[in-house]
């Protein structure tokens, strides 16, 4: 006798862009773990064929509602190596400003509104918003000032319009960061209870070996760093396509990523784990006291680690405004030079990489894009695997919940990496 | 008395401009205790735009069958269950938090403009272009009329 059953979920809420599972188990075992991104191809790199240099950083930031700062930073990064320009230090911290209120708004969105219910056993932010009021006020407050803080520097929140290549088309005045500050100090105080408040759920037991991936730099790493890794050697970002590896699979309209063959993981937990000394001050007294050691392997403990990671954006962002004198000039000229650059930088969700080839004319001649989402898919699927094997006994409604949540636990953008969901779980 | 009229939408796809367009043109002859304000539709936007309103007017484009038909319906009442949640919040799951967290306005009022064409690029359609004075005149009843 042979005991099968079919998981299926058509399509996948709270989160972002179009995608389902599918899971077959035979006799208890599981055969087929698919992610099936269906959303289209939205070709991107194609269309950017031809564009002028300087195009990228808008075109690019189109690709996410939720993280169009990563796109537009990890572009500048790539064609200014092209054209081997270096920032100065003053652009490069407002960058990174502009990227920590990214940050903000990205983690207090996915904590409360997309996370938060899977552990408190509501259906969604509706109910969360019924029964824990105060928790919702403080998210909202939260990713409110993340949304303040790129209209302050990126001109709006939603696809800021003030990034060009070699720095802004303008910079605010010490005046105006002032009032930012006073908000920011106030999101510090909601994000350490952001921090108290996860840290109190209870977390699934599941310790994942994926190789993990990320970038450091003198700073906990954000808008921009070397690679870095849990197990291989380091290799530099110019062979970032030499190591990871991007392949087409029958299920999905996204590309799966490998590093040298292997799966690897990118976001919060391969950050955190391989760069956690580097966080200070209060983030790093908001960690220990959440139980986080050096690091974590456990996907559903990552809501804990986007709220450390909250903390510690909020605090560079006060430590950024504290320091800062606007800079002599709003950008560098970036002049087209004919070559290749890499980019790279850490969006919400994990390692974002840009390579664009300029011609001689100074325009795109080709550009690879390779988005968190879709490095982290292989990853996903192992985490899903383990998740129906210890699930098992499970109804199908339990394991499906389990399953979305194992999913949700990446935060994953499926429009990012369409280039994402629906389960369906076949038991045979 | 507080009133806001909210356009929303995104002007450089085409007829999801109207939201916007509709609420400029509302502003250009507006009584003094009626904010006029153009968004995307993202949750804190919402939130604070309609907490301590006692009406809130939404402008929005509609996926409908008649470009440039203009149509009125209280929010609450307004289906969107064919919308998966994403990443945002729809315009009806933002109100219900609203409703939640006692910052929904007293009365919301939502007028869609079916559209014609959501593509690329700026400017509306001719049908929902000619529309736009009408959907005026019917937010400009909505904030003049006793309630």
């Amino acid at each position: 006798v042979t005991d099968s059953r079919t998981i299926r979920v058509g399509a996948l809420t709270r989160v972002e862009g179009e995608g389902a599972l599918h899971v077959e188990l035979r006799n208890g075992v599981p055969e087929r773990v698919e992610l099936n991104i269906y959303e289209p191809p939205r070709f991107f790199e194609a269309f950017l064929r031809g564009r002028a240099h300087t195009e990228p950083p808008d075109l690019t930031a189109r690709i996410c509602g939720i993280c169009p700062v990563a796109y537009q930073i990890s572009a500048c990064n790539a064609i200014e190596d092209a054209c081997g320009v270096t920032l100065d230090p003053e652009l490069a911290a407002l960058r990174r400003l502009l990227y920590c209120g990214e940050w903000i708004h990205s983690h207090a969105l996915h904590i409360y509104m997309l996370h938060a219910p899977d552990f408190l056993a509501e259906p969604d932010i509706i109910a969360v918003a019924r029964n824990h009021r105060a928790a919702v006020e403080r998210g909202l407050a939260l990713k409110k000032a993340g949304n303040r803080l790129m209209e302050l520097i990126g001109g709006r929140s939603i696809h800021p319009i003030n990034v060009r290549l070699g720095g802004f088309y303008s910079v605010p005045a010490k005046a105006d960061l002032k009032p930012m500050a006073e908000q920011l100090r106030r999101a510090l105080d909601d994000a350490l209870a952001t921090v108290a408040w996860v840290a109190g759920f209870d977390f699934p037991d599941l310790t994942t070996d994926h190789e993990l991936l990320a970038l450091t730099a003198d700073r906990y790493a954000i808008e921009d760093g070397q690679i870095i890794r849990s197990a291989g050697k380091p290799f530099p970002i110019n062979e970032f396509s030499e190591h990871v590896v991007e392949t087409q699979v029958p299920h999905s309209t996204a590309l799966h990523a490998t590093l040298d063959g292997g799966r690897h993981l990118t976001g919060p937990l391969a950050r955190y784990s391989l760069n956690s000394a580097q966080l200070t001050g209060v983030a790093r007294e908001a960690a220990t006291a959440a139980g986080l050691g050096e690091q974590c392997r456990n996907p559903f403990r990552s809501i804990v680690v986007r709220a450390v990671e909250t903390v510690y954006a909020v605090e560079e962002s006060l430590r950024i405004i504290d320091a800062y004198e606007p800079p002599a000039r709003a950008f560098i000229d970036v002049p087209a030079r004919p070559g290749v650059g890499h980019g790279v930088s850490e969006a919400p969700r994990g390692l974002l990489y840009h390579r664009y080839e300029i011609d001689d004319d100074g325009l795109i001649k080709a550009a690879v894009i390779v988005p968190p989402t879709a490095q982290n898919q292989a990853a996903i699927e192992d985490d899903l695997t383990r998740v129906v094997v210890a699930g098992v006994d499970l109804d199908d409604a339990a394991l499906t919940a389990m399953c979305e949540r194992a999913i949700r636990n990446y935060d994953p953008c499926i429009s990012c990496s369409t280039h994402f969901l629906t389960l369906t779980v076949d038991r045979r | 008395v507080s009133i806001v009229v909210i356009g929303i939408g995104n002007d450089l796809r085409r007829d999801d401009g109207v939201g916007p367009a509709v609420a400029a043109e509302v502003a250009i002859d507006c009584p003094p205790d009626v904010r006029v304000l153009t968004c995307a539709a993202e949750p804190t936007a919402l939130l604070d735009a309609w907490e301590h309103a006692t009406l809130a007017v939404v402008i929005d484009a509609a996926a409908g069958a008649v470009p440039g038909r203009v149509r009125r319906m209280c929010l609450p009442a307004v289906d969107d269950g064919a919308v998966l949640s994403s990443h945002d919040l729809s315009l009806v799951t933002t109100y219900r938090l609203a409703q939640e967290l006692d910052r929904a306005p007293g009365a919301a009022v939502v007028v869609t403009i079916d559209a014609a064409d959501f593509g690329h690029g700026a400017g509306l359609s001719a049908p929902v272009a000619a529309a736009v004075p009408a959907a005026a005149a019917l937010v400009r009843r909505e904030i003049t009329s006793p309630r």
